[in-house]
């Protein structure tokens, strides 16, 4: 048995430095798949977990989680799990003591109150906790996965007979949100931005085309031009900050920009575990932004300009929640300016500080 | 011809910094520019230039400027006695037109040789340089054995031309309409012809029309139809020193007018030929309409030398002045505005911006460049090694991140195709996202434009047609050969691609437009060489302008 264990524990470890190396490298692309995975790992951690009361367990999720992050501070999705993860735990613990206690106030108290609450200190015995905690995360993981299909879901209400909508670059959740706007019979238009130097648009013009949407491909510098034509710019996101603010790949401000010169709505598609507790402080922020390698930009052979020039190729931009219209999540349409509230309902305020 | 030592000289160099500058481009991009020299060892004139910048890492710009200066002198004069010696064995036009024929369609085959996009593109201008060789045998043939030979000969091309030519007439004039229907204007593809059989279309066509054109302005139109020449300084200053030359071969004929007859049987059609092969800039349509005021000006009684003389004289003073000096002077005023410190944004490449940089750094001043750059032509690489060259520190943005320059700059310097009369910019495409973003983030915008671009036109919104450039271009392999996910292989993408414009099969549409519009209230301020003016005064300019020439 307990060499079983130490097995275990072993396996665990290998998993976690997996997934480190993985996020190091920039391996994972899909957000979905890092929220997922982060998911499985602390399903894993927290059933190996040995503790005996939930402030223990608190702990040391937080610790593990700190160390996943760190893995690559600028992705806000692991971080994201883990404070749902630490939320969950906090909630079950204290449905356990409300059932055991036989009322529903200090529960109902606490969603609605913002003040924080200072008197749990989570460390009174709840055996059942692992159990609870570990069913509610699984359900949270079955809420990711079927994100972005409830968010195609919605696309009829947002995309209308003939539009002609401005995308950029590749989402997943966009993608499913096109076609399945197109199942549905509408005829539209989809004018996808390239995103030079990562051309991730052509990927995704390809897939729509296949899809047999009308599509034409377009370069950034051309985004000007056409936006007068376009209906509506439809687009994904990174992740979400807590003032409705995006971090999307770069060109997404200026497209927002244009956008709104032009008083066109940009609509945003994203799950709601992309939306993060953070606030974006500057753009060269330590934790915001990665920066690709100059080599994207300019050939490594031409040594006479590489080496007199700085080259610059960030990777996201930040986008400011004015420049946003709405955010199609998985729970219906959200206001930009509603989101500080959304922050308050997914994540308890102590853990905003990992 | 006599007065060519000051002007043409001056034109030249600055002419060829533009033309290097700009049609370097596609060749860094293709690796190299040496195999294309080793094919156009007629020494093509800007293929000449290139090579003199390529192979020749100047390091100073003096050096740089120096080494410009006898390279394209003596390329332009090379290219010129290159054509004037086909002529000496000229035995029939057709086997003259055919050499130049195969030279410019070769062009690209040396320079993106190893790429995996040029099979596809390959396969179409050989097939289209067969055919033009074709057709120029069968009317060898026929001129050999009628006598009706100049009328006779060409109809098996004309033929082909005639019919296709209604069709290409009717894109550039159903524009406007499509203005008003954006779906038609994105779909590129008039009469269900995608826009790949257009451009091959065109190419056939170019090749099949050049039959009657002279030589010179034959090339010219190639180095146009390839990009081989762009700017609109670099393509008005080329198309003037084309026909300087050309009107210096001219003859009036017997019993009729120089100043009628040159405009309608020589000029009129090398025009129409390269308007043909993209369409005219502002700059050269202003240009050819200052060449026939003046043609048109000509005493009917005067004789041929001296008219022509005359005229060449007229080219040779607008290159001078209202070209040249007017960049000095332009360059002068945007100095003013430079101060040590500055941060300076430009986007993609514009000749008048590399001089306004360049005088600046020359008197010393302390700064530096963000260039940003726009795909698919990546001008701005070629602004970089300007700058880099003369020993400006620079950094290197896409377009998609400028934002992220945008907190450093303190200036935005952007270069005008030309200015309309509502004061609205006419310009590479994507300058107008750089107006409204630096407005955005309250950087002034200083446009550069010499008064000769300034048009009484007028267009809103999109400024162009899909005539100048490929949609093709947007999936070529990129600097590094990274092929897009689009480009499976060429023979699958060429296929993808023709019928996804009919929206059958997979591929999606590709859109390249060259030019765009940037609103008078995105621009702070307009540079010309008659000062600084803002936006709105371009009707005034324009009103002087007709003044000066009404008082001539």
């Amino acid at each position: 048995m307990p060499g079983g264990e130490g097995d275990k524990a072993s396996d665990l470890k290998e998993r976690i430095e997996a997934f480190v190396y993985k996020m190091k490298k920039g391996n994972l692309t899909r957000s979905c798949d890092v929220a997922i995975n982060t998911i499985d790992l602390l399903i894993r951690i927290i059933s190996q977990a040995k503790f005996s009361n939930a402030r223990e367990l608190l702990k040391h999720v937080r610790a593990e989680g700190s160390y996943l992050q760190a893995g690559d501070p600028s992705e806000n999705i692991i971080g994201n799990m883990i404070r749902r993860v630490l939320k969950i735990i906090r909630e079950e613990y204290r449905a356990i003591l409300s059932q055991d206690a036989g009322g529903e106030a200090t529960i109902k108290f606490e969603d609605v109150s913002i003040a924080e609450s200072k008197e749990d200190d989570y460390a009174k015995p709840t055996p059942n906790l692992k159990a609870f905690v570990i069913e509610a995360i699984s359900e949270l993981k079955t809420e990711i996965e079927g994100g972005a299909k409830n968010i195609a879901d919605l696309a009829p209400n947002y995309i209308n007979e003939n539009d002609i909508i401005l995308t950029i670059g590749r989402s997943r959740t966009v993608e499913a949100f096109f076609k399945h706007a197109a199942l549905k019979k509408i005829k539209f238009q989809v004018l996808v931005s390239e995103c030079a130097p990562f051309f991730h648009g052509h990927e995704m013009a390809k897939n729509l085309a296949e899809a047999k949407i009308n599509t034409t491909l377009i370069t950034e510098c051309q985004i000007g031009t056409i936006m007068p034509r376009v209906n509506k710019v439809i687009i994904g996101t990174h992740s979400f900050m807590a003032n409705g603010g995006l971090k999307a790949v770069t060109g997404t401000n200026i497209l927002a920009l244009l956008a709104k010169e032009h008083n066109k709505h940009v609509i945003v598609c994203s799950s709601l575990y992309k939306l993060s507790p953070l606030f974006h402080s500057t753009l060269k922020h330590a934790s915001f932004n990665k920066f690709a390698s100059p080599n994207e930009l300019l050939d490594y052979e031409d040594a006479e300009l590489l080496s007199k020039v700085e080259v610059i190729a960030p990777i996201f931009d930040y986008v400011p929640p004015d420049l946003v219209s709405m955010v199609v999540s998985n729970n219906g349409p959200q206001s930009v300016s509603y989101v500080y509230r959304l922050v308050k309902d997914y994540y308890h305020p102590d853990d905003v500080d990992l | 011809m006599s007065a060519s030592p000051a002007g043409g000289g001056g034109g030249k160099q600055t002419g060829s910094k533009g033309k290097g500058k700009h049609a370097k481009s596609p060749r860094m991009s293709s690796g190299g520019g040496a195999p294309s020299t080793v094919k156009k060892d007629e020494s093509n004139s800007v293929a000449a230039k290139e090579s003199s910048l390529n192979n020749q890492p100047a390091t100073s710009a003096n050096s740089q400027q120096n080494l410009q200066h006898p390279a394209c002198a003596a390329s332009c004069e090379g290219a010129q006695g290159g054509s004037n010696t086909d002529p000496s064995k000229d035995q029939s036009k057709q086997a003259k037109a055919k050499k130049p024929k195969a030279e410019p369609v070769k062009k690209p085959e040396g320079g993106e040789g190893g790429e995996q996009k040029s099979k596809a593109q390959l396969k179409a201008e050989r097939r289209a340089l067969q055919e033009a060789q074709r057709a120029a045998k069968e009317a060898k043939k026929k001129e050999a054995g009628g006598g009706g030979n100049e009328t006779a000969a060409p109809p098996a091309v004309k033929k082909e031309t005639t019919a296709e030519k209604p069709k290409a007439k009717a894109q550039p004039t159903s524009q406007p309409a499509k203005k008003v229907k954006p779906k038609e204007m994105i779909k590129d593809a008039p009469k269900g012809e995608t826009e790949e059989e257009m451009w091959a279309r065109k190419e056939k066509e170019i090749l099949a029309k050049s039959l009657k054109i002279d030589n010179n302005i034959l090339n010219l139109g190639f180095q146009y139809f390839y990009h081989r020449v762009v700017g609109a300084n670099a393509r008005c200053i080329a198309m003037l020193a084309e026909l300087r030359e050309v009107i210096g071969k001219y003859k009036t004929p017997p019993e009729k007018e120089l100043c009628r007859d040159l405009e309608k049987s020589l000029l009129a059609p090398c025009i129409t030929y390269i308007n043909y092969c993209r369409p005219l800039s502002t700059s050269m349509g202003n240009a050819i309409k200052y060449l026939k005021y003046h043609i048109n000006r000509i005493p009917s009684d005067m004789d041929d030398r001296t008219a022509i003389g005359q005229l060449q004289d007229v080219i040779d003073t607008f290159i001078q002045e209202n070209i040249l000096k007017a960049s000095e002077a332009v360059a002068l005023y945007a100095n003013s505005k430079i101060v040590d410190g500055d941060v300076i944004l430009v986007y993609a490449a514009s000749s008048l911006i590399c001089q306004v940089l360049k005088t600046a750094h020359v008197k010393g001043k302390k700064f530096r460049v963000i260039v940003v750059e726009g795909r698919p032509r990546t001008e701005g690489k070629s602004m970089l090694r300007f700058l880099v060259r003369c020993g400006i520190p620079c950094s290197y943005i896409y377009i998609g991140s400028a934002t992220h320059a945008m907190g450093e700059a303190t200036k935005v310097f952007l270069g005008a195709a030309a200015m309309f009369s509502i004061g609205d910019m006419h310009s590479r495409t994507g300058n107008s996202m750089i107006a409204a973003l630096a407005q955005a983030y309250n950087i002034p915008v200083l446009a550069c434009c010499e008064t000769y671009k300034f048009t009484d036109k007028v267009q809103l919104h999109l400024a162009d047609s899909n005539l100048h450039a490929r949609g093709r271009d947007l999936i070529d392999p990129g600097p590094h050969n990274r092929p897009s996910v689009l480009l499976t292989s060429p023979e699958d993408a060429k296929s993808s691609e023709g019928s996804g414009s009919g929206g059958t099969a997979s591929g999606p549409n590709l859109l390249n437009l060259m030019y765009d519009v940037t609103k008078s209230r995105h621009i702070t301020m307009l540079v010309t060489e008659l000062g600084m003016l803002p936006c709105t005064s371009v009707p005034v300019v324009l009103r002087r302008q007709e003044d000066l020439v009404a008082e001539v």
